[in-house]
């Protein structure tokens, strides 16, 4: 009974020396590639917020960021909302930078249950393009039509 | 019990008929080989290629429409008149102009077939970064606040920087490239006249790299004066 006990205390002790290497190895590897694009945007500070947080948001006082489509976006957004997608956004930079104005939030919006593409496009504004309150809408967009209002024909 | 059990398959047996059907006709009658494709281009390649094949499983079908999501990105069916049981490609030709990183195009087919008028490929190209700016956009506030801002250029990937060059659209904009680590990080800082109460400008940078490729990259730059229409946010 004891063979076992020890046989399995020793396996386990190993699995936990390897997990910690692998540990020590990808923060390792992290810390070295600090630098590069992908990991920057990755460890980007981006928060959510719901679309009820989000209705206490003063219409002035935010930017939409529309993470959709073009064509998507064509169809109908959020009254005012700029489109800035993964595909396009070097394209988009202007149209953005120009809508906003200091001290506006920006908050990141893409189809519903896509709150992965809108983070995504939050770290971008957040670390490419260098403004600094930006949250991604972790909820349905349209929940937001009625206070703040939709352009572009959708229902 | 055992009645129970009799009608418990016959319902399990008509659902897998059931998801069989509804899998069948939401198929559609072209099939796809694959409906996504990754490319990695090669440095110094301007467009690349590829091809989407399909076989038309069902009755005669017109493609009606096909349309991309970037005008970069162009699609081409010689045929568009699919008898039943023929084989087509789709054959699609990406500019990679001035882009980078990884990029997402999608084709749109859309199609008189009833069971499935449109279908969505998906076309990720992949492109080494060599060079990331940051931030695009720099910004003052208020009077008075007339400090220079910086933002970097910094080498990705194997290929070093040779040179940095910066010019503003607006000529009396201070522009300033420094080596902070040479060949690997520049930076460069831009200020804006000393009288100015708003404006705006473009700082155009311009990266020449050690293989003799160049990389030109915009970044915005404003000074907002003492009012601006935003506003603040509710507590």
């Amino acid at each position: 009974m004891r063979a076992p006990v020890r046989h399995l205390a020793v396996a386990l002790a190993g699995s936990v020396a390897l997990a910690g290497i692998a540990v020590v190895g990808a923060a390792g590897s992290l810390w070295l590639n600090r630098g590069l694009p992908a990991v920057r945007l990755a460890c980007a500070d981006v928060g959510g917020i719901s679309p009820r947080d989000a209705m206490a948001l003063v219409p002035a006082g935010v930017l939409w960021v529309d993470a959709r489509l073009e064509r998507d976006h064509e169809v109908g957004h959020l009254a005012g909302a700029v489109c800035v997608n993964e595909m396009n956004w070097e394209a988009q930079v202007s149209a953005l930078v120009f809508a906003w104005r200091p001290a506006m939030r920006v908050v990141v919006y893409a189809d519903r249950g896509d709150a992965g593409a809108a983070r995504r496009v939050a770290a971008l504004v957040r670390v490419a393009i260098g403004l600094r309150d930006v949250v991604f809408l972790d909820g349905n967009w349209r929940d937001l039509g009625a206070a703040f209002g939709i352009d572009g024909g959708a229902p | 019990m055992r009645e129970r059990r009799g009608l418990s398959a016959e319902r399990r047996y008509c659902a897998a008929l059931c998801a069989l059907l509804v899998g069948s006709i939401a198929q559609g009658s072209i099939q796809w080989e694959t409906t996504r494709q990754t490319l990695r281009p090669k440095r110094g390649e301007a467009t690349v290629r590829t091809a989407f094949r399909f076989i038309n499983r069902g009755a005669p079908v017109r493609v009606r429409h096909i349309s991309t999501s970037c005008g970069c990105t162009e699609a081409k069916l010689d045929d568009r008149e699919l008898g039943s049981g023929e084989a087509g490609e789709l054959t699609v030709v990406f500019r990679i102009e001035s882009q980078r990183g990884v990029l997402r195009k999608y084709i749109r087919v859309e199609t008189d077939d009833p069971s499935r008028r449109v279908e969505e490929l998906m076309l990720v190209v992949e492109i080494p970064e060599t060079v990331w700016v940051a931030p695009r956009f720099v910004w003052w506030e208020g009077r008075g606040e007339r400090g220079a801002r910086s933002f970097w250029v910094d080498a990705v990937g194997d290929v070093g920087i040779k040179s940095v060059r910066a010019t503003a659209t607006k000529s009396e904009w201070g522009v300033g490239v420094k080596a902070e680590r040479d060949g690997l990080r520049y930076r460069v800082d831009l200020r804006p006249p000393d009288n100015t109460l708003e404006g705006s400008t473009v700082v155009a940078i311009s990266v020449g790299l050690k293989d003799g490729d160049t990389v030109s990259l915009p970044v915005f730059a404003r000074v907002f004066g003492a009012r601006h229409d935003g506003g603040g946010r509710a507590p």
